[in-house]
């Protein structure tokens, strides 16, 4: 359960070129569904699911994750929050180039300290469950787009996150592989897990995936 | 003399760490005003990132402090010869008035770097960082100055070594005749010292290994640690230095490096050192366990306290043993 | 025996990982800077290292030398001394032993070079025979058997049987010393039968050589005395101030080098700012980032530490320094070849540390704690 209270951030306080990106939003998010932040580009979509999954701190309000006050929390104790509960998937996937499917797979894992063989059998179990553990040993440039996209979400599940969060998950795709991801992001869903994803994409919308919307229009949500 | 390459090593490595600790220490003055944890202010964010660079700074004060330190001793070792009546590293410091506190300084700055790093591991265990400003204070008051006293004795040490200078020689200093603390520790009666040192050193050990497996009498161990450091180093003029030289009117610590001896001296001031700062960082750990300032640290603080026991028992169990080891070996009998 | 997992450990091993791949990814970028390094540690270690080896044959050389010596000075200049000086200070409290030495400088045109011929008290070698050292025979081919002729004082060649090859535990001193016989000494010098070049007296006490040179001072007015120690002070002292200059000069090419170490540690190219951001979104904080960026310092201190050492020592030790040698020698050209004993130090590794690895280090902080610290927010949005 996520709670945002009265949050906003701010860039560039004080100064001339100062950008409210978030100002005042509040709302929460129940576990095990669906929701979809939309809005036209510019309107603080990326910023806002920035906060709600601990990727930076509100410059005033609170981000409460299951009670718990995170706004406040040094980054060492947010990155190992984050790392536990929210999986992200970026906009255009964001692999690191030279390394190779599996190594990009397990890198959300490093700082934990897990056992290597844990970590590498965990990262091929994945890739199987997306078809990709023939492309394990592949460099992550030589990839098709849809199998970067499938990585990028086997990625985001490394350590078993309950949330998933994807940032305009359908720009640069073409429909077979926006419909593709919708599927998958259906699949975790059945599986219990949250996606909070956010979009300005109506086929996203049209695919009975969502099951709430929150519209925000200049960082300000406008419908809950 | 100040050209050789040792010495211009030490007065960069030195200087590096003056400014940059120096530079922590302005930084602790911003920080001190306006640190506000729960602030997600821009400024907040800024202050929260340069404490990152601030303790990578005094870990590499720390890596530095112990090699330099060796180097600087072995130096003024090597440059003995130059010096009329040097026969060790004690005739080099003796040259000046800034020899002997420049080592000192080099001492604190590794005991105090450790110390901090102790209480920094701890701080970033606490969800609401509650040592940060502690830490910064110590790091103004004490590091910051003591880096920058450090560097400028270095420089004023090297800067004045003049061969034309005689010295005195270790035995003068260490020797019977002789006034001063040196030579009040070389003539302590050995029926008290012995006993002592070893007593302390036992005791140490048992309060050390109390705590790992009670969870008590923290504090009274770091204490222990801490003094058992001034004593260890008399016993070492007293009488261990004597049976390692075979000799019972020589007590300079500082021959016990050379090769000569073995390098008795480095394999008995390395455990005791580490053993001692582990010890001290164990004490400071456990002491706050209970404070309510610190609630935040519950956890984590008794588990650091335990490991750093562990190491410091360990180092100056195998001090003590080495010592024995001496004492035995020795055809000295005193 | 089985170690518990330690999830740090785990955690270091993991971003070495990470930083092994980052510098074999960047190779071309890095290149440059790893060169530089490595030429950085190169120079400076040749220095040191030469230096240090030098004044290690000085110090041996030494070893073996008088507490005092006792010359004469006439009009400023050392000169001959006779005999009976010797009975002066045989007496003295505090002098063990003292001998009259028998040395001189030879300078053979044929072969470019400068000879130190000796006559020994002990131990001489039979007239007309002589005894050279192991460099000096090796540098002009020769060996026990030949015949050796020099001109002598008056120009009369003079043919001496190599009788001997001796080692020498520093080769300078077997580059070019011949021990004679004292009677063919003076014949070939020139030596008066009564006449010393020097004095060499024996001190039981080290603190006491002091007093017995100043009483040497008093019996024999016009007597220079010069104390080993001194000797030995002034070798350092020389040895020092040359080796000094020279890594006052290299501490330009330092700075230079810790200025582009800072600058290719600033430099993050888009690229590297977006994996940051990558990273630090997945899961990554900045301490994190920051330590595998240490690291990858590490590494590429390490590898250029290792490579501009062993070339320093190849380049010592076994090429005889060619950049060097006439300021750490001196700019006397007549100079015998010899070769420097090779020493691995430990200190020396730590005063070079401290002279290149610091500066990196020291150069890189900042930058790269700048780099650790970028916001993933920002990157995400470039």
């Amino acid at each position: 359960m996520i709670e945002l209270v009265q949050v906003s951030k701010t860039f560039n306080a004080g100064q001339p070129n100062e950008f409210h990106a978030v100002r005042e939003v509040s709302f929460s998010i129940e576990p095990g569904r669906v929701t979809a932040l939309r809005g036209p580009s510019g309107s603080g979509k990326t910023t806002l699911l920035g906060l709600i999954g601990g990727l930076t701190r509100p410059s005033s309000g609170r981000v409460r994750l299951d009670g718990r006050d995170i706004s406040a929390l040094p980054e060492r104790f947010l990155t190992e929050l984050r790392r536990a509960t929210f999986g992200f998937v970026f906009q255009q996937f964001q692999l690191i180039r030279g390394l190779s499917v599996l190594e990009n797979v397990m890198l959300p894992a490093t700082p934990t300290g897990q056992p290597y063989a844990e970590v590498r059998t965990r990262a091929l179990q994945l890739l199987a469950d997306f078809d990709l553990d023939g492309r394990a040993e592949a460099k992550a440039q030589w990839l098709s787009g849809g199998e970067a996209q499938r990585v990028a979400i086997a990625r985001a599940l490394i350590n078993d996150p309950k949330v998933i969060l994807a940032d305009e998950p359908t720009a640069h795709l073409d429909s077979v592989l926006s419909r593709q991801i919708l599927a998958i992001f259906a699949d975790l869903r059945a599986q219990g897990r949250s996606v909070i994803l956010s979009s300005h994409d109506p086929l996203v919308f049209e695919v009975g995936l969502v099951e709430r919307v929150v519209d925000i229009r200049d960082g300000r949500v406008t419908q809950a | 003399m100040i050209f050789q390459p040792a010495a211009l090593a030490l007065l960069l490595a030195s200087s590096l760490n003056a400014l940059l600790l120096l530079a922590s220490g302005v930084f602790a003055l911003s920080l001190l005003r306006h640190w506000n944890p729960t602030s997600g202010s821009e400024r907040q964010i800024a202050l929260e990132r340069r404490t990152y660079l601030v303790s990578t700074l005094v870990g590499l004060s720390l890596l530095t402090s112990l090699p330099a330190l060796a180097l600087f001793v072995h130096n003024a070792d090597a440059m003995a010869p130059f010096f009329t009546g040097a026969m060790c590293a004690v005739g080099s410091l003796k040259v000046n008035a800034w020899g002997m506190p420049a080592l000192l300084t080099m001492l604190a700055g590794f005991f105090l770097a450790a110390a901090w790093l102790v209480l920094n591991h701890l701080d970033n265990c606490g969800w609401d960082t509650p040592l940060m400003r502690g830490k910064y204070r110590l790091l103004l008051l004490l590091l910051a100055p003591l880096a920058l006293a450090q560097a400028v004795l270095l420089w004023l040490y090297y800067l004045n070594l003049n061969p034309e200078v005689i010295t005195s020689c270790c035995g003068s200093l260490f020797g019977p005749a002789a006034e001063g603390v040196a030579a009040d520790l070389a003539t302590l009666p050995l029926g008290i010292i012995q006993p002592v040192f070893f007593a302390g050193w036992l005791l140490t050990l048992i309060a050390g290994t109390v705590f790992i497996l009670r969870g008590r009498l923290g504090r009274g161990f770091g204490l222990l640690a801490g003094l058992h450091l001034p004593l260890a180093l008399a016993a070492v003029v007293a009488f261990i230095a004597p049976y390692i030289y075979e000799q019972p009117n020589h007590h300079c610590p500082f021959c016990l490096l050379q090769a000569e001896h073995g390098y008795a001296g480095w394999v008995l001031y390395l455990p005791l050192f580490v053993g001692t700062a582990a010890g001290i960082g164990a004490g400071l750990a456990s002491g706050l366990d209970t404070n309510p300032r610190t609630a935040s640290l519950r956890e984590a603080a008794p588990r650091v306290a335990s490991s750093l026991a562990k190491l410091s028992v360990a180092a100056l169990g195998l001090f003590g043993l080495t010592v024995l080891f001496y004492l035995q070996r020795s055809n000295l009998v005193m | 025996m089985s170690f518990p997992h330690n999830a740090w450990l785990e955690s270091q091993r993991g971003l070495i990982d990470f930083s092994i791949a980052n510098l074999g990814r960047r190779r071309g970028r890095n290149l440059g800077l790893f060169l530089a390094y490595t030429l950085l540690v190169f120079l400076l270690a040749s220095v040191v290292l030469y230096g240090d080896a030098l004044r290690r044959e000085a110090r041996l050389l030494l070893a073996d030398a008088p507490e005092l010596v006792v010359q004469r000075l006439t009009a400023g200049r050392h000169d001959l001394l006779p005999a009976e000086w010797l009975d002066r200070v045989r007496g003295l409290r505090g002098v063990r032993a003292a001998e009259g030495r028998l040395w001189g400088y030879h300078y053979d045109p044929a072969a470019q070079a400068n000879y130190t011929l000796l006559a020994p008290n002990d131990a001489p070698p039979a007239p007309g025979q002589v005894e050279i050292g192991a460099a000096l025979a090796r540098a002009s081919g020769l060996d026990v058997g030949d015949v050796l002729s020099l001109r002598g004082f008056d120009g009369k060649p003079f043919a001496f049987n190599i009788s001997r090859v001796f080692e020498a535990e520093s080769e300078l001193v077997s580059a070019d010393l011949m021990r004679v016989n004292a009677a063919d000494f003076r014949a070939f010098f020139g030596v008066e039968p009564d006449l010393y070049t020097d004095l060499a007296l024996s001190v039981a006490n080290p603190r006491e050589v002091r007093k017995v040179a100043e009483k040497v001072l008093d019996r024999l007015p016009g007597a220079r005395v010069i104390a080993r120690e001194e000797m030995r002070r002034t070798y350092e002292a020389a040895f020092n101030w040359r080796q000094g200059v020279l890594l006052t000069f290299l501490s330009t090419i330092l700075l230079a080098f810790a200025l582009l170490a800072w600058d290719k540690a600033s430099g993050l190219s888009a690229e590297e700012r977006r994996e940051i951001g990558i990273l630090k979104a997945l899961g990554w904080d900045t301490g994190d980032v920051l330590r595998m960026k240490l690291w990858e310092g590490a590494l590429v201190s390490l590898c250029a530490f290792l490579v501009g050492y062993t070339l320093a020592w190849l380049h010592v030790f076994y090429a005889d320094a060619p950049l060097f040698t006439a300021v750490l020698k001196g700019w006397s050209v007549l100079y015998p070849q010899f070769r420097l004993a090779p020493q691995i130090d430990l200190a020396q590794i730590a005063t070079l540390f401290f002279l290149t690895v610091l500066p990196y280090v020291a150069a890189t902080i900042a930058p790269v704690w700048r780099a650790a610290t970028l916001d993933p927010d920002e990157v995400m949005r470039e």
